[in-house]
């Protein structure tokens, strides 16, 4: 996760994380769901507190009108099903083999390590399968984890519930069915942005439909401000604001400074970090500029910086390297900060 | 490089200005504000453009600056020749970069040429606009503004540094340094070096955490088989303790069966017992109530009974009283007895009294003159009296006459004394002797008795006649009157007249008293009678209570201790009267409980052999026994059909048929596997509470693995930054030593020259160290120019800008000279020696010597 949380935060978050969860339980609860289906992860690491675990056990246990068909992922693999506690009644979950359920009329079916080639089903059955794992359009199964949707084609499925990837997406299976990726509730760093909720399956009719909700307490932002041609920190500071402005408070934001910035200018990441956690509930800034150097304007420029420069574009530092020691170099002999 | 000629159309205050340059020298004589500096700066932007600018302030924005005062169109052209060939820039300025425009002409076609693009400055000399305007172009200003700070490397530190600090580089490299230091320093310090630890620390901790979990992991491996195992042991023990269940109801079933006999045992012998009780109680069943009343009833008695035994017993008054009792009962002295008694006893007082009044001796005086002899008669001593007067008066005379005779001598030896005396006084002390003796013969002469006695009446012859015949006559009186006196003891040595008055006097007083004397022995006989009778009587009223007294003179003490007595005993007959009344009721009353009590007590023992306490006990005893077992008779056999109903022991049942399986055998099964579970129960607790401990600790993995990747992360930029630092460090050094070596020599040879050319020749010695800083030896002493005046150091700054500029521009082509009146502070000598130099440098360079004063040119 990459968030950079402060341990107190990351721990408001993380208990942020565990309340959406019940609150999405109770919600399925108080609207007659039948079933909540976990394709895995429902932890992102194996070490979780036995507070959490306990909390999520007893919140199932609590919705006993609840199915829970919980498949472990590769995150969360031996944390809630591992417990010597008996597990709540409602949980239901799967083996390396291919387990199913019925739940009315509807056939629930799983498998830790699925093999597509054993997959059977009944054609005249609402077929849901639970995987986890990433899907692969073709039939090949090479590589950890890879669902090969090409082989589920044709098995009778009406839904896929995949997990493994934290973005809701769809991708079709066969004339019958679509594989869908709910995405996590939560995001939890800046790899996992955009919009997260759940998905809501309905079945009417013998037929399966479903529409993405979105859930998330908090959203987490990645947005690009371009820098180039700044001409002070406050036109710095008014062009980020300008790029996180209609992104809610409540959320987190990742500001990632982008373009091209004069060597001698000295972008002040604390302030603009600053600026943006007075606004957001968490906010960090990733200076991504280039500098703007043209070696040729230093070619014919007999001066300590000129020579700087040249010797600096003619050593064998990485590009990246030649600018970071250019933009110190200028700004040493400034007597500026750094920025190191 | 060489200029041709200019052209200014509009360009600060210059316009529509044109200027010829010939080779080498060019001087241009104008007053000052003609603008000099301009046209200086109309050549630089000719050749390198006008640089772009948002500062306001006119010296930093040299576009700003020049700008045309009067309008028009701003900006020129510049001829110029590079080896054979000639062009024409043409240049115009607008108020931003992107309005300039720009045009070469090769004169040879004067077609446009791209030969040189707008960095013409640049292309040309190999160097850009600021290093041009820093080499080549000499103002006053510059030179003066300089003037202060005479090194070298001052004026390369313009050159170096386009900021206008010298201190920049050393500045940046402090700041590099302190900033590589807060990365690294030496001894593993430095903010790499903490990450590091950190991260090593944190990287043994989830080591052991997870070692920890692996650890945990083996012990929840264990408890899920302990568990299972558990749970296997659980229905073994099930089943057993279902065997153990059946055995159990067949014997609850036994167990209740006999318990049922048990109670239906106790009922039959609780009924016999009640049974048995009634009969004793020959149907009488008193209440509690009644027994309590029983029960008082009989302490009732006993405190009647008690209260006669205490009337009846005998106090120390009842004691006394039947003490007195045989005495006095019937014969009790009355009152009147007492008066009486009282009465005699007063008279008996009185008696005694008087008898004492009378006992008493009465004191008679001449009592002792009379004890032996009886005393004389008046007469006889009357008579005596008379004779003695008689023969005193005859010695009167004869005394009288003796006297005359006796003085003769007592004078003589008084004379004789008194003569003695004063001769003792004249003459000797001795004579004091004499006069003592002679006055003491003459004292006694004086002192010497008369005793004759003259006797001249009858009753001394009376006397006379009763004396011894030897007497002699004039004395017989005398010695008479001394017999009697000393007959009856008075002295006799004095007036024998006094004594014998007195000695009448008291036989007269004898006589009296012993008149007296009888009387009082007479009336002492009469009281003594009366007193004896009064004693009689009273002894025997005492005597006729049994008292019997010694004679005394008073009975009142006695008669008072019997009228106590009598009043004692009064009263304790009384009393026991009182008492034996109060008995008799007491007696009465004992009876008359007893004999309400009796009857009830003889119901239940006719022949008394109870006490009647012990008797109300066990009627008591019994009584609570048979209400107990009324009690208890009932409840039992209420006990009992409800226990046969609940147990259902009406009818046989199954179990009882039953064969009872080994219960010890099962239970000593059931113990082991318990034994075996608690054991496996207590591995679980304890394998819990280890897991828990762990489970406690491994939770702390992610956050320790964030904090490990954050740092990670931190350490990744620490030492990127740090070689970063490190690298620009590196090339700034590099880059300062580089353009300080590259021009070095060359400036050394080329101020050398320029400075002795300046000085005739007789400049000093001069040393030009790699930090460009001049030093000159003159008169075998190092000098910095600092030291030297004005003049010396504007000739060592101008040379230092030409040395730079040949060293910069030696090799390639070389621009203008533009001079702009530099030598304002030099002294006629070294203005010649200055001209002179610009005359030899004119044939190396063309020179543009702006100046003002004709004296200069």
């Amino acid at each position: 996760m990459e968030a950079n949380l402060s341990p107190e935060k990351a721990r408001e978050r993380k208990r942020e994380i565990l309340s959406t969860f019940s609150d999405l339980v109770r919600l399925a609860s108080q609207n007659g769901v039948s079933a909540i289906l976990i394709a895995g992860d429902l932890f992102d690491s194996t070490h979780i507190t036995k507070k959490a675990k306990s909390y999520v056990l007893e919140l199932i246990a609590s919705h006993p009108d609840l199915a829970f068909f919980y498949l472990v992922g590769n995150h969360d693999r031996g944390t809630l099903t591992s417990s010597t506690d008996a597990l709540p009644k409602n949980l239901y979950t799967f083996g390396d083999g291919w387990t199913s359920y019925s739940l009315g009329n509807v056939t629930v079916t799983g498998s830790e390590r699925p093999d597509a080639d054993t997959l059977t089903l009944s054609e005249h059955a609402l077929n849901v399968v639970l995987m986890h794992g990433q899907e692969r359009p073709g039939r090949s199964s090479v590589g950890e984890d890879i669902i090969p949707l090409g082989k589920l084609k044709n098995k009778h499925i009406d839904y896929l519930a995949l997990g493994h990837l934290h973005d809701y997406r769809t991708a079709p299976l066969d004339g019958r069915g679509i594989a869908c990726y709910s995405g996590c509730l939560e995001g939890r760093g800046f790899d996992e942005c955009g919009t997260k909720g759940y998905v809501l399956l309905n079945i009417e009719g013998g037929r399966v439909s479903h529409r993405f909700v979105p859930f998330a307490t908090r959203t987490l932002h990645t947005v690009e401000c371009d820098v180039t041609g700044f001409s002070s920190g406050l036109d710095l500071e008014e062009r980020m604001l300008a790029s996180v402005k209609d992104i809610a408070q409540k959320d987190m934001v990742k500001a990632v400074l982008t373009g091209t910035c004069p060597a001698e200018a000295t972008l002040d990441l604390t302030h603009l970090r600053g600026v943006l956690a007075e606004r957001f509930y968490f906010a960090k800034v990733k200076d991504e500029t280039r500098l703007s150097i043209n070696a040729e304007d230093y070619a014919h420029d007999i001066s300590l910086k000129g020579e700087f420069v040249r010797r600096v574009m003619a050593s064998s530092l990485s590009e990246s390297e030649k600018e970071r020691v250019i933009a110190c170099g200028f700004r040493a002999l400034a007597g500026e900060e750094l920025g190191l | 490089m060489k200029l041709i000629r200019l052209h200014i159309e509009n360009f600060g205050k210059l316009q529509n200005f044109d200027f010829s340059f010939d080779e080498g020298l060019n001087i241009l004589l104008q007053e000052n504000g003609w603008g000099k500096s301009t046209l200086a700066a109309f050549i630089k932007a000719m050749l390198y453009g006008m640089p772009a600018s948002s500062k306001q302030s006119l010296d930093e924005n040299e576009r700003k600056k020049y700008m045309p005062w009067q309008g028009g169109a701003y900006g020129g052209s510049l001829e110029f020749s590079v080896a054979s060939e000639k062009y024409r820039i043409e240049r115009f300025f607008a108020a931003k970069e992107s309005g300039d425009s720009f045009a070469l002409y090769d004169l040879a076609t004067n077609c446009e040429s791209n030969r040189y693009s707008q960095r013409l400055g640049e292309e040309l000399f190999g160097i850009d606009a600021d290093g041009f305007a820093r080499t080549v172009y000499l103002s006053q200003h510059a030179v003066i503004a300089k003037g202060d700070n005479n090194s070298i490397t001052a004026k390369l530190g313009d050159l170096l540094d386009d900021v206008d600090d010298i201190g920049s580089f050393d500045d940046a490299m402090a700041a590099l340094d302190k900033r590589r230091k807060y990365y690294k320093m030496t001894g593993e310090r430095g903010r790499i070096a903490d990450i590091e630890r950190e991260i090593a620390s944190l990287r043994a901790q989830i080591e052991q955490l997870t070692r920890a979990e692996e650890m945990m992991r083996q012990k929840e491996s264990e408890l899920a088989a302990l568990t299972e195992r558990t749970r296997e042991i659980t229905t073994s023990i099930e089943e057993v303790r279902a065997k153990l269940r059946r055995a159990g109801i067949i014997r609850e079933r036994a167990a209740l069966t006999a318990q049922k006999e048990r109670m239906q045992k106790e009922l039959s012998t609780l009924e016999e017992s009640a049974r048995a009780l009634d009969a004793q109680m020959k149907g009488k069943h008193p209440t509690p109530e009644e027994m309590v009343q029983k029960r008082r009833l009989l302490d009732s008695i006993r405190e009647a009974r008690a209260r006669v035994n205490e009337i009846a017993s005998i106090g120390p008054q009842t004691e006394r009283y039947e003490i007195l009792k045989p005495d006095f009962v019937g014969k009790l002295p009355s009152r009147e007895d007492f008066e009486a008694m009282l009465s005699a006893n007063l008279e008996l007082q009185n008696t005694a009294h008087r008898e004492a009044g009378l006992n008493l001796p009465s004191e008679n005086a001449a009592a002792r003159h009379f004890a032996r002899f009886a005393p004389p008669t008046e007469g006889e001593i009357k008579a005596l009296l008379d004779a003695l007067a008689t023969e005193e008066a005859a010695r009167a005379a004869q005394k009288e006459k003796k006297r005359s005779g006796k003085r003769t001598p007592a004078i003589v030896f008084l004379v004789l004394a008194v003569l003695s005396l004063v001769a003792g006084i004249v003459i000797t002390p001795i004579l004091f002797g004499v006069a003592t003796v002679f006055g003491i013969i003459a004292l006694c002469f004086f002192l010497k008795k008369d005793t004759s006695k003259k006797s001249s009446n009858s009753a001394l012859c009376t006397l006379h006649s009763a004396l011894p015949k030897t007497v002699p006559t004039e004395f017989t009186a005398e010695i008479a009157a001394r017999d009697m006196l000393s007959r009856y003891g008075f002295p006799t040595g004095g007036n024998l007249r006094d004594g014998l008055t007195e000695l009448s006097l008291l036989s007269r007083q004898w006589r009296e008293g012993e008149a007296a004397e009888q009387k009082r022995a007479k009336a002492l006989q009469s009281l003594r009678a009366k007193k004896q009778q009064l004693l009689r009587e009273l002894q025997e009223k005492f005597r006729a209570w049994d008292i019997v007294l010694p004679p005394k003179n008073d009975y009142r003490d006695d008669i008072e201790a019997l009228r106590r007595d009598v009043s004692r005993i009064t009263r304790a007959a009384a009393e026991a009267e009182q008492r034996n009344r109060r008995r008799e009721a007491a007696l009465a009353e004992q009876k008359r409980l007893q004999a309400e009590l009796t009857p009830f007590l003889r119901h239940f023992d006719p022949d008394c052999k109870m006490k009647p306490s012990e008797c109300l006990d066990r009627i008591q005893e019994w009584e609570s026994e048979y209400r107990r077992l009324s009690r208890r008779i009932p409840q039992l056999r209420d006990e009992l059909e409800r226990f046969v109903a609940e147990k259902g022991l009406s009818a046989q049942t199954e179990q009882e048929n039953s064969t009872l399986p080994d219960v010890d055998a099962l239970s000593a099964r059931e113990r082991a596997m318990q034994k075996e579970l608690a054991e496996m129960q207590s591995r679980q607790v304890e394998l819990k509470s280890h897991i828990g401990r762990l489970s406690t600790d491994v939770e702390r993995l992610p956050e320790l693995e964030s904090t490990v990747r954050t740092l990670e992360e931190e350490l990744t930029i620490a030492r990127a930054n740090s070689t970063t630092i490190a690298n620009t460090a590196q090339f700034l050094e590099e880059a300062k030593s580089g353009l300080s070596t590259r021009y070095l020599a060359d400036m050394q040879t080329s101020f050398s020259t320029l400075l002795q050319t300046m000085m005739d020749g007789n400049a000093p010695e001069s040393v030009m160290d790699t930090s460009f800083k001049i030093k000159l030896r003159k008169s075998g002493k190092t000098q910095h120019p600092e030291s030297l005046s004005q003049g010396w150091r504007d000739a060592v700054q101008f040379c230092v800008r030409l040395s730079l500029a040949e060293a910069l521009y030696g090799e390639g082509e070389v621009p203008p000279i533009i001079l702009d009146d530099p030598f304002v502070n030099l002294d006629e000598r070294r203005l010649t020696a200055a001209k002179r130099l610009l005359a030899e440098l004119s044939g190396k360079y063309q020179i543009l010597y702006l100046v003002c004063h004709a004296e200069r040119r």
